[in-house]
């Protein structure tokens, strides 16, 4: 099913993402981005497994920075960084790496087998989506959001607020009209998440250890093999469930055109935070629904010939390119391809993951290594070229700084970090979806919960927040 | 404890509803873009009374606020000396400059201070320059 250059193109492409999603700043849909012009001469079957080995290993080297650093890759690792660096910090990069990398592999798989059973099914369903259902998905992701700080609800709505905020400013999604820019180019485009992230995780931290110099960044444990692969595999089979419900959150929310493995992250997360799960547990869930979400933002490309997320608009723009026409004739004329591909997502989470997985956490043992003071200058370094290298623009490092001088505030404050971004990734799915549902029903706020799926979701939103004051008043 | 920073999230949100009032609203008087802001403002000005009016139990530990204020409005200012530097020379050199310099902040020796940097610099131009093309 997968020829010998396939297999190639799945160990280069996985390297490729390694290297990319471990740079702060670098994305995986920016490695896939740059990676399309050379997918445009090679064959289907050698450029299909390099973009899946590199998106699926990409979006799990985010985590490499969260575990060093507390800078999260990718939007999605963001959604746990702070557990995942805890973990780190208490039990070395191994064992968090290794309760990633192979949480990411255990989801991705879930994701591929919903995948290869359910493509048809699951596509028809999100035909239904409509800016309705979207509203209520960002209205469920913000109102887990905020019971997920357990500690303090309150202190983390601030947070949301103030992520809401921070994605009001720019150019208004829906009637386009610029907003909180004062005439300045950069913000009248938006502040980039990834930029925000880098300031308020990585640079935060260094901030803090200026500010209180001793904490300890990460340490680092003896037995590597035995802290990536044994320990988190004890930890997988005993939270099997945990794994196998982020991953269907995860497919659920990735295969939604415009949804992707982001909030996917975020849902799965927030739900074990209001649980009162342990940090391993959300890590989990947050590693295999973002990997889930990977394989299942596919299913709207293959089945549809719609783009999950922007990786998926780019395989289209490759199907097309090719002469292959995605859809559900697809499946009967072209089912060589499809096997290919599920053979291939297969390959991609068993095989590379753990061994790209193992190599990366390595390599973030050894950089922990390095003494505090010079790791923090150097990852300050890394936070100024990542931040410009987003956009080629010297203005998001000044963006980069501020964020991190406000999560510093934040911090001294006790507020969490986490709600911030999810406010900046949410935002414009909120408002946007909200202005466009109004404006189509004529402002009658009542449509917003006349239809089945949307009854679902106001209903989950509410057993949401009730669960929340219940865990709280516990 | 919860007074200040609920006070200031309260002014916060106030700001926001007065710098959203020059927005235009839509046809027959609904809102437009200023709905967003201002349900964040009203949000803001909500959770900052809960704040005001319902102290946190636990205290904040007053070891854990100890520390040199100094040092992080410094490090923020040597990241900002990136847009002056990057003119003068590129990106590479000077994220090289700021690294020594938050090295030295840091009381790292300066000849290890110098070389972290120069290293530095080299690994940025040659990923970020010549091998992904990035910047």
């Amino acid at each position: 099913m997968i020829s010998w250059e396939g297999l190639a193109a799945l160990v280069v492409g996985g390297l490729y993402g390694a290297v990319f999603g471990a740079i702060p700043g670098l994305t995986a849909t920016l490695s896939v981005a740059l990676f399309i012009p050379l997918a445009f001469f090679l064959d289907p079957i050698v450029a299909l497994p390099a973009i899946i080995a590199i998106s699926s290993v990409a979006i799990y080297a985010g985590d490499v920075g969260s575990a060093v650093a507390r800078i999260p890759g990718t939007p999605a690792s963001a959604a746990y960084a702070e557990e995942l660096h805890d973990v780190c910090r208490a039990n070395g990069p191994l064992y968090g790496l290794g309760i990633s990398a192979l949480g990411s592999a255990a989801g991705g798989v879930v994701g591929t087998i919903i995948l290869i059973v359910g493509a048809t099914a699951l596509a028809e369903v999100a035909t239904h989506f409509s800016s309705f259902e979207y509203f209520w998905v960002a209205v469920l992701g913000l109102t887990a959001g905020v019971f997920a700080a357990r500690k303090a609800p309150v202190k983390g709505l601030v947070a949301l607020l103030l992520g809401l905020l921070f994605s009001t400013i720019g150019v208004d999604p829906t009637l386009g009209y610029p907003r909180f820019h004062y005439g300045n180019t950069t913000l009248l485009g938006g502040l980039d998440y990834v930029v925000a992230m880098i300031g308020l995780f990585g640079f935060s931290e260094v901030l803090e250890y200026c500010f209180r110099p001793g904490h300890a960044i990460v340490t680092t444990i003896a037995q590597p093999s035995k802290s990536f692969f044994h320990a988190p595999l004890r930890l997988i089979r005993h939270s099997w469930s945990v794994v196998v419900r982020s991953s269907v959150v995860g497919t659920l929310v990735g295969f939604l055109p415009g949804a992707g493995a982001d909030v996917g992250a975020w849902v799965a997360t927030s739900y074990k935070r209001v649980s009162g799960a342990s940090r391993e547990q959300i890590v989990l869930a947050g590693a295999s629904s973002n990997n889930a979400a990977v394989a299942s933002a596919w299913i709207p490309a293959l089945s549809l010939g719609l783009p999950g997320d922007t990786v998926t608009a780019m395989v289209l723009a490759v199907f097309l390119m090719k002469g292959i026409v995605p859809g559900p004739l697809l499946f009967e004329n072209d089912i060589g391809l499809v096997m290919s591909l599920y053979a291939t997502f297969l390959v991609a989470n068993l095989v590379l993951l753990p061994c790209f997985g193992f190599l990366t956490a390595r390599l973030a043992a050894l950089a922990v290594g390095i003494p505090t003071r010079l790791l923090l200058s150097v990852i300050t370094g890394v936070c100024v070229i990542g931040s410009f290298a987003m956009r080629n623009n010297p203005a998001d490092v000044i963006i980069m700084a501020a964020m991190g001088g406000v999560a510093f505030i934040l911090r001294r404050g006790g507020f969490p970090l986490a709600q911030v971004v999810l406010g900046m990734v949410l935002g414009p799915i909120l408002e946007q979806h909200f202005m466009v549902s109004a404006i189509k029903s004529s402002w009658d706020l009542t449509s917003f919960t006349d239809r089945p799926i949307t009854m679902v979701l106001a209903a989950a939103t509410i057993i949401t927040i009730v669960f929340g004051i219940q865990n709280r008043r516990r | 404890m919860r007074t200040l920073p609920g006070l200031l999230i309260a002014a916060l949100g106030v700001a926001i509803w007065l710098f959203s009032v020059p927005f235009p609203q839509l046809e027959n008087g609904y809102p437009g873009p200023a709905l967003f802001p201002r349900a964040i403002a009203t949000g803001m000005v909500l959770a900052a009374t809960w704040m005001i009016v319902r102290p946190e139990q636990r205290p904040i530990r007053k070891s854990a606020q100890r520390g040199t204020w100094y040092r992080p409005v410094v490090a923020i200012m040597l990241v900002l000396a990136f847009i002056p530097a990057y003119g003068l020379a590129g990106p590479a050199v000077a994220v090289g400059i700021i690294v020594s310099s938050i090295a030295i902040l840091l009381h790292v020796r300066i000849l290890i201070a110098l070389s972290t940097g120069i290293i530095t610099a080299g690994v940025v131009h040659l990923v970020f320059v010549l091998l992904l093309g990035v910047v």
